[in-house]
């Protein structure tokens, strides 16, 4: 599929700080993007730069294959949702999603006649007359949704598009977003500092730290396979075990953890002696109060539970670290005291410290 | 170099942005700074004689030290009546509320010198009180001079301290002074110990607003001070009395070191507003009322001042209509005829002058406010001292630096009306850009940046998005610069002429010459217009306009 947007060697830098790192990346036609990172790592600031409200240090964005580090954000085939939405307070609904088109001069008709399909695609079509203020977060967000798509971005930015409603409503706009973007064939980027919302929403996750990318994916590969210590610590809920590299295997490595050694898959090359963290999900972890077969196999002590609802969360004692175990489904909740567990080699994440 | 300025902010690039930070810098130099430096290089050119009087000749002197006299003396008493009603008026439940505002808010839109005016003819030689004392005690009052001018200033200052502490008392979080009360502070002791020390910064900016307007105030001491000489009023005389321009400017000049001062530890404080706890919205939290020993000593002393100011204006009123003021009060409308043919002719040249004053300067300081607001560039902070370093400037300096530097080639305005509304404009600059400022800080940035990025360009979305939003700022600098034009006299006092004889100058000779019942009858006049067009604004523009905070 063809490349709409590419960022190469992007920075940006206020004062001190470094709020864009050397930021590559590029987008297909059709694809929905998601920018992931805690606040304060630069997402907004990547988001800015591409719709040309900063102006790059260094690097070159590419929209639709054209440079644009020149090209003011009204001349670059762009529409941006702010997270509050913006909408402008002195205009009626159809005059706000009218805008776009007017200052385009677009023909009045024919503006009308366009504002009203994405009304009807929004579902807000009894809304036109009203103004914001008499619209709920929910209506806004539509609102706002429709004046951007109405001038056929070739690349629409979501800011946090989703973190003004509240939870129940999140949830089914997340799902409608989605279902828009494909009729439509939309380009998406959307920042977010919602991993649910990123893993939910898009083809393709670019996780952001300290103005870096961390890694790019699938939502799958992401959680699954983290790259470093950071993703598999900011998706999920992850243990991390600090230990030391013992024996390397043709596609196994032995780690030592306090006189304790776990048995972790071979991704990359160690040597005897590296000091390493295991990482694995709470969830890959098998606990039970009998004894069970395999590797990895170890004697815990069951320290505290949590009932959760879908899950109930145990937090042991391995070797006098604390683990986090969740189990899923229904099941007999285990006493407190002794329980073994299994971590499943495949599912440890070995990184070197 | 604005290319460079503008990384953080690529819309600054636009021309329109480059268009208009020339415009505004390039008019404020060339009419602040040009007159300001024209009129300071005649008083040098021969030595330092002219500043050398201050310090061997009496006059000059004691005209410092009256000055400094005064604004000693009148400032604690302005702030503090200041923050009593500020305190009093949204902390307190006290009966009329709305009559105790509405006394700060006719001293606040009423010209200055009406109080001086209104006192002389209660308090003066020939006044109601004086002879009313003479006739009965045999006790002949003598309020001409620094007692009386005290009184005055007090009276007419104390409503700027009032609105600095109406919004630093409304922001105040009263959860605080609960804390203080919980722990087991009394009420005066938490109020000491929490409320005042939160309102600080309120206090300080309060003190040197109030202490820059006394130190510059030219009508109540042209009035009232008798030959108790400030150096606003010699600076006048030595126009006046001895057509000595130059030795006016020198004067002029030495009035501005301490304003100037004031000005920048201001700017230090507001800048910094260390101790300020804006929560935003205003707290919900029950207001527990003080003690009646607070209470009622409050009330008795705010009866006090607004009765005294109820009085003064009725004076004026009463005044316009009586035969002669202290004699005779039969009712008669002959002040009003004969005034007429001068009132018509003032009131057409300050009308057209305020109208035209009005609009320029809420449209610059309507821009330089989305300059300082909207656009983030390096020059924000220069900019918002050069369209604010007016309020720092005597209005009789600027007035008479204005002869100096436009009487002649290149520049040769002096004599037109033109001069008078430039001299307007640059003025009251600093009160239309914080009415804009005010209100378009309150527009999120993403607002334009929205219409940005839907294609507008910047004028566009300044146009159709912007102006719209902060109409209100607008038409709230529109309103200030009008009062203050149709108010105004320290300056224009020097540039009319004959043909452009303004209103309120007029009225201020009357008053100095004792034609009271012309002076009363034109002050009328003028506060009726003041009055009437706040309400047709009010009535058009709607609630959103804000004039003096929350108050009307």
């Amino acid at each position: 599929m063809a490349e709409i947007l590419k960022t190469v060697n992007l920075w940006k830098r206020f004062g001190k700080v470094e709020a864009v790192k050397d930021v590559s990346f590029s987008i297909a036609s059709g694809e929905y993007v998601v920018i992931l990172g805690p606040s304060g790592c630069g997402k907004t600031t990547l988001l800015r730069l591409i719709a040309g409200l900063y102006e790059p240090d260094r690097g070159e964005i590419y929209i639709d294959g054209k440079l644009v580090n020149n090209v003011p954000p009204h001349k670059r085939g762009i529409a941006l949702m702010f997270q509050n939405y913006a909408l402008f307070p002195h205009m009626s609904v159809l005059d706000n999603i009218l805008y776009g088109l007017i200052v385009r001069k677009v023909p009045k008709d024919e503006a009308i006649k366009r504002a009203k399909e994405v009304s009807k695609i929004l579902n807000i079509e009894d809304l036109l007359n009203r103004y914001p203020h008499q619209l709920s977060g929910g209506q806004q967000q539509r609102v706002a949704l429709a004046r951007a798509l109405v001038v056929e971005p070739k690349v629409l930015l979501l800011d946090e598009p989703l973190s003004n409603l509240d939870a129940k409503i999140r949830a089914k706009v997340r799902i409608e977003l989605r279902r828009i973007q494909r009729d439509l064939n939309l380009t998406v980027l959307h920042v977010t500092h919602d991993q649910e919302e990123a893993l939910a929403l898009s083809d393709k996750v670019i996780i952001m730290n300290q103005g870096m990318i961390e890694q790019i994916g699938r939502p799958v590969d992401i959680y699954y396979r983290p790259a470093t210590v950071f993703v598999a610590d900011f998706i999920g809920t992850t243990n991390f075990i600090k230990g030391i590299v013992k024996e390397v295997y043709e596609n196994r490595v032995m780690v030592e953890v306090n006189n304790h050694h776990i048995q972790a898959t071979r991704i990359h090359d160690y040597d005897r002696g590296d000091k390493v963290i295991l990482a694995f999900r709470p969830e890959d972890i098998v606990i039970s109060e009998n004894m069970m077969e395999g590797d990895n196999l170890f004697q815990v002590l069951v320290k505290d539970k949590i009932f959760m609802g879908p899950y109930t969360r145990y937090i042991v004692d391995l070797a006098g670290h604390e683990i986090i175990v969740d189990v899923y489904g229904r099941h007999k909740i285990l006493g407190s005291g002794e329980a073994f567990i299994k971590i499943p080699s495949e599912r440890i994440l070995i990184v070197r410290e | 170099m604005l290319r460079r300025l503008a990384r953080q902010d690529p819309l600054a690039k636009d021309p329109i942005v480059l268009i208009l930070y020339l415009s505004i810098f390039f008019f404020v130099i060339l009419f602040t700074f040009y007159p300001l430096i024209q009129g300071f290089i005649p008083t040098v050119t021969r030595g330092l004689e002219y500043y050398e009087k201050f310090l061997t000749e009496r006059l000059y002197k004691d005209a410092v030290i009256n000055t400094f006299l005064i604004a000693a003396i009148s400032t604690p008493s302005a702030t503090l009546l200041g923050l009593i009603y500020a305190y009093a008026l949204t902390r307190m439940r006290i009966p009329f509320k709305k009559l105790y505002t509405y006394t700060v808010i006719i001293q606040l839109i009423a010209p200055p010198f009406a109080t001086g005016l209104a006192f002389i003819m209660i308090f003066g030689r020939n006044g109601v009180i004086s002879r009313f004392l003479e006739f009965t005690l045999g006790y002949s009052l003598d309020i001409y001079g620094p007692v009386g001018l005290w009184i005055v200033e007090t009276l007419t200052f104390f409503p700027i301290a009032f609105l600095v502490f109406v919004g630093a008392v409304k922001a105040l979080d009263p959860t605080y002074e609960y804390a203080a009360k919980v722990l087991g502070a009394s009420g005066i002791r938490s109020f000491f110990d929490v409320n005042l020390r939160l309102l600080y910064p309120s206090l300080l900016a309060a003190i040197i607003l109030v202490a820059m307007n006394v130190f510059s105030d030219f009508g109540n001491p042209l009035l009232v001070g008798g030959n108790f000489y400030v150096l606003a009023t010699l600076a006048y005389t030595h126009v006046v009395g001895w057509g000595d321009y130059v030795g006016a400017a020198a004067t002029a000049y030495v009035l501005l070191a301490p304003v100037i001062i004031l000005f920048f530890i201001q700017w230090k404080i507001l800048g910094r507003g260390l101790y300020v706890t804006v929560t935003g919205r205003e707290t919900t939290v029950e207001l527990r009322e003080p003690s009646r020993y607070v209470k009622i000593p409050v009330i008795a002393l705010m009866t006090l001042v607004s009765g005294i100011i109820i009085t003064l204006y009725a004076s004026i009123l009463l005044g316009a209509i009586t035969r002669t003021w202290g004699v005779d009060y039969t009712f008669t409308l002959k002040h009003f005829e004969d005034i007429s043919l001068a009132a018509v002719n003032t009131l057409r040249s300050s009308l057209t002058v305020a109208i035209f004053s009005a609009i320029l300067c809420a449209t610059i300081g309507f821009f330089a406010a989305y300059l300082v607001t909207h656009r983030k560039i390096l020059l924000n902070k220069f900019t918002e001292v050069l369209v604010s370093v007016t309020n720092a400037i005597p209005g009789t300096l600027i007035g008479i630096a204005y002869i100096l530097a436009f009487a002649r080639y290149p520049f040769a305005l002096t004599g037109s009306a033109l001069i008078i509304v430039l001299n307007n404009v640059v003025r009251f600059l600093p009160l239309a850009f914080q009415s804009g400022k005010a209100v378009l800080t309150q527009v999120d940035s993403t607002i334009e940046e929205t219409s940005i990025t839907l294609g507008d360009n910047v004028l566009g979305s300044l146009r159709r998005v912007l102006l719209p939003l902060a109409g209100a700022g607008f038409a709230s600098g529109l309103v200030y610069s009008f009062i203050k034009s149709m108010n105004t006299v320290s300056a224009v006092i020097f540039l009319q002429t004959p043909d452009t004889r303004l209103m309120a100058p007029f009225i201020l000779g009357l008053g100095t010459h004792g034609y009271w019942g012309q002076a009363a009858a034109l002050s009328s006049l003028l506060i009726g217009i003041v009055i009437g067009s706040l309400i047709i604004i009010k009535l058009t523009v709607g609630r959103k306009i804000k004039i003096f905070g929350e108050l009307l």
